[in-house]
């Protein structure tokens, strides 16, 4: 059988196999598949009765495309729902990543810190900027006029802590001082998503 | 003798429409499944952050004076969140001063200055309410 046979071949098994007569579907496509021997001067035929004369019924025709409609409607629908998901999965993952380091890096820089200086940073809006002074160096976080939260440290470039994929909507810092000691509330939104921490300065303790 | 004489029946098709459907709606449902535990575990992670912030402010009140810190118990909306702040007497086994249960039958004293601490925040997830909590002891540090 040449390579258009067989082409020709599946087309029809796929469309023709339910209206098949004769011993089963494995026998009715090994009958099909029987090639006459053409003469030289003319390509091979296939000889298939079912196929040529009868055809098929209106019914099972309708039946059959109605089936296949819906095999194809519940597959597009479930590759579109999981493409949907892993899209959705990814956006929530980087959202729990870059919070939790983000916010976690903030806090720890914050309990290291031994004063904040309040001239250089903005507190109560948004976008806030923290700038904390330590034994060696003085630590600032902003956003930068974008998205991304960053740190720098002293004159040095700022490094991201959260990824280009999340967006820091919201970031507000408030100073708080008691009698013993002084805090910095951080109230945070990453994608619709608003996450809140506080930390004493440890070193500055009174 | 072949069972199948007719080749394709519809019973047959309807078989295997069955088992592929079957098969699509598992995966689908894994998705879902899969999107829903991701969802809950960032509900998590902002309920824990709410948590060690509710221990930060005990930490904060006691650090005004320890009797902020006894006023500091009590309930508080935040967002889809409840924050309920409770504070508990800490009782001190008299013979190595190592802190015991309340209920311990050892023979122990209350110590006023240190309170047991306890943030529980709770929400509301698919399956009811979920919390989450966080205990921490707290001394009066600067008032003694």
């Amino acid at each position: 059988m040449n390579l258009i046979r067989k082409k020709e071949f599946c087309v029809f098994a796929f469309f023709a196999a339910p209206r098949m007569r004769g011993s089963g579907f494995r026998a009715s496509l090994s009958r099909f598949a029987r090639i006459v021997p053409a003469p030289r001067s003319k390509p091979a035929k296939i000889q298939n009765p079912f196929f040529l004369e009868k055809g098929y019924s209106a019914l099972e025709t309708v039946l059959y495309i109605g089936i296949f409609t819906i095999i194809t409607l519940l597959t597009v629908n479930t590759v579109l729902a999981l493409t949907r998901a892993v899209g959705e999965i990814r956006t929530l993952r980087h959202t729990i990543h870059d919070s939790h380091s983000a916010l976690e890096r903030v806090i720890r820089e914050i309990r290291a810190s031994e004063s904040i200086t309040t001239a250089a940073s903005i507190f109560d809006t948004h976008p806030g900027k923290l700038v904390l002074a330590g034994t060696s160096s003085a630590i600032t976080f902003s956003l930068l006029g974008g998205e991304q939260l960053f740190l720098q440290k002293n004159t040095e470039g700022a490094i991201p802590l959260t990824g280009s994929s999340t967006r820091v909507t919201n970031l507000i810092f408030t100073h708080l001082t008691a009698s013993s000691s002084e805090a910095v509330h951080i109230r945070m939104t990453m994608d619709n998503k608003k996450f809140y921490g506080t930390a004493i300065l440890r070193t500055n303790y009174k | 003798m072949n069972k199948f004489p007719n080749g394709f029946g519809l019973l047959e098709i309807i078989v295997a429409v069955a088992i592929i459907s079957s098969s699509l709606f598992a995966l689908a449902e894994v998705s879902t499944l899969a999107v829903r535990i991701t969802q809950a575990t960032l509900v998590g992670q902002q309920a824990i952050f709410l948590a060690e912030e509710g221990l930060e402010n005990a930490r904060f009140a006691r650090d005004s004076s320890w009797a902020t810190l006894l006023a500091s118990s009590g309930v508080e909306i935040i967002d889809t969140f409840t924050r309920a702040t409770a504070l508990e007497n800490v009782y001190r086994r008299d013979a190595d001063d190592d802190i015991i249960p309340a209920n311990s039958s050892d023979p122990k004293t209350l110590d006023p200055n240190t309170k047991k601490v306890t943030v529980t925040i709770s929400w509301e997830g698919r399956k009811g309410t979920a919390s989450t909590s966080l205990t921490a002891y707290l001394t009066n540090l600067f008032e003694l």
